[in-house]
């Protein structure tokens, strides 16, 4: 693995480019996008161990940091959607200059299969396949769920919690949206979480996707029919929830449900 | 302030971020180095290294926040020594590694929970290690934080609760079996072979004997183990060290500072320490980390 930075200065990127294994390298390229905070954490380990599979297997993968986030540059407020858009472009050029590869998969989980989708809208011409694992397709569903789950945490950490929290959670819609189980949430990721619907996710007729979610998670699955119901080529898999995404629960174990890695395996070998 | 990946030890498995000032911005001849908490990689639960690193670099100190054997990025270890000797192993390496780059050879190692641990095993093994920061690591239950942690465990908890537990004390009483209690986050980390009351008081004394600073810091998380300032005086009441070390009680800081005013607290106040320590003076370093802050006598919770 080859850890480094790449982009322009302005906006230094962390990334881990695992090579694929010489002896059975193949000419495609994956890229893990992760998803947000906390999420991104709790499955480091996850795209570690998906990513060493992948190399021995040939296939040539970059792991990196969204500006703001993990070892990238820049503080956590100054990740928003829209840069992290731009950021999955950024991380396809360097993954291209590493790998030399001519095919290609993004991968993300949540907010990073979100974020897969627009960067493939800004580059059809990539066609990228895309793998999506439970994404993130409704953001104010999304912002609800961390306000909810930041409390949630707080509670727990805390050995003597302030009933207020959970009060002011229910009656004052405004509060605890600053921040989410330790990390600044920006201005701009409010707003542009606040105005994510399903319908700005159309998937690039020149891609495909493969999706794979919770069969209980409807709003995935009623964006699914509605991408294929405009032709677009989407396919789903159900898969019950592999591990809770947004939490601090089992802070001390390494989270890489077996079946998700398959699943995640072979939906990008596809 | 430079970002920097570096591959070391001697399988070159090991993986860690150097953080490094501005050259001319280099305040004291001290790094840091920033540990694994749990298996949380090298950034830190809630980015909290990365942000720790970034403000140190600010005060001209450099760190590398680094990811310890079969951790985050860095592979396993070939050998088969222990985990705690594979930690201290890997953080000599990193100490080598930061040694050789920029030529510090004196450093604050600043741990968290299990990082707490590592660093402690660390200091007693290697003099380099100037400085000690443990947040969260061992604590000493007293009586008085039995009953501090009953009292308000009642004073919280509902009384049909309180009536569904006292029947099960009384069941385990009469040797009725029950489920057994879910370990707190404190017990979730600890391993084995923690230090006893008598051998963590004569390492503190050694080390500060050697001349370590040492800061030991303990949040509002740990209400079964500690709950009310000056809990550390009592548990070690007259140990020579308790006028030497730094210590306090956060009990608005929890175990990882997930609100972020309680991670701006404890960053600056890591921070002040951290300065203390490397700042160039003939005083000690103890005496420049404004150490001896331990009260005499316990406060009331």
């Amino acid at each position: 693995m080859l850890p480094l930075y790449f982009g322009p200065p302005s906006r230094r990127l962390f990334g881990a480019f695992h090579e694929g294994s010489p002896g059975r390298a193949q000419s495609l390229g994956v890229l893990l996008c992760n998803p947000f905070g906390q999420e991104a954490i709790r499955t480091h380990r996850l795209y570690r161990v998906l990513a060493g599979r992948l190399a021995q297997a040939g296939v040539h993968v970059l792991r990196f940091d969204y500006f703001g986030t993990g070892d990238s540059a820049g503080e956590d407020d100054a990740a928003d959607l829209e840069s992290w858009r731009d950021d999955v472009l950024l991380a396809q050029r360097e993954l291209q200059r590493l790998s030399g590869a001519l095919e290609f998969t993004w991968m993300g989980a949540r907010l990073g299969g979100t974020a897969a989708v627009r960067a493939a809208q800004q580059m059809p011409a990539t066609e990228p396949h895309l793998v999506l694992w439970d994404p993130v397709v409704n953001g104010p569903a999304y912002a609800q769920l961390l306000r909810a789950k930041h409390v949630e945490a707080l509670e727990i950490s805390y050995s003597l919690p302030d009933p207020a929290w959970r009060r002011q959670l229910q009656a004052e819609p405004a509060s605890f949206r600053d921040e989410a189980i330790g990390i600044a949430v920006s201005p701009a990721m409010r707003e542009q979480l606040a105005a994510l619907r399903e319908d700005q996710l159309d998937v690039p007729l020149a891609s495909d996707a493969f999706v794979i979610a919770d069969p209980a998670n409807r709003a995935v699955q009623a964006w699914v029919a509605a991408q294929q119901a405009r032709g677009a080529r989407v396919e789903s898999v159900g898969l019950p929830q592999a591990l809770e995404w947004t939490s601090d629960d089992s802070l001390n174990a390494a989270l890489v449900p077996a079946q998700a890695v398959q699943e995640l395996l072979l939906a990008i070998d596809r | 302030m430079t970002e920097a990946p570096v591959l070391f030890g001697p399988d070159r498995n090991l993986l860690g971020i150097l953080t490094s000032p501005q050259e001319h911005e280099t305040s004291g001849p001290v790094a840091c180095l920033l540990l694994n908490v749990g298996v949380t990689h090298r950034i830190g639960p809630r980015r909290l290294n990365v942000k720790l690193a970034r403000q140190l670099a600010q005060l001209g100190i450099p760190s590398l926040r680094l990811d310890l054997s079969g951790i985050g990025d860095s592979a396993a270890a070939h050998s088969r020594t222990s985990f705690r000797e594979q930690s201290i192993r890997d953080l000599q390496a990193a100490m080598d590694l930061v040694e050789s780059t920029t030529g510090i050879r004196r450093f604050v190692v600043l741990g968290i929970c299990s990082g707490a641990a590592n660093g402690y095993w660390l200091a007693l093994t290697d003099k380099r290690v100037v400085g000690l920061l443990m947040f969260d690591g061992f604590t000493f239950p007293t009586s008085k934080t039995q009953l501090i942690h009953d009292w308000q465990r009642l004073r919280t908890t509902p009384l049909k609760t309180v009536i569904v537990k006292a029947v099960r004390r009384l069941k385990r009483l009469f040797g009725v079996a029950t489920e057994a209690a879910p370990a707190s986050i404190f017990n979730a980390v600890s391993d084995a072979s923690l230090p006893t009351r008598g051998e963590f008081g004569s390492a503190l004394q050694s080390l500060v004997d050697r001349g370590v600073a040492l800061y030991l810091i303990y949040s509002g998380s740990l209400l079964v183990h500690h709950n009310y300032h000056g809990q550390l005086s009592d548990a070690f009441e007259n140990a020579p060290f308790l006028t030497r070390i730094r210590y306090d009680y956060m009990p608005d800081v929890d175990h990882i500072p997930t609100p972020l005013t309680a991670q701006t607290k404890f960053m600056s106040t890591v921070c002040d320490w951290v300065l203390g320590v490397a700042a160039p003076s003939t005083d000690s370093a103890q005496q420049r980390a404004g150490q001896g802050q331990v009260p005499a006598k316990a406060h009331p919770a």
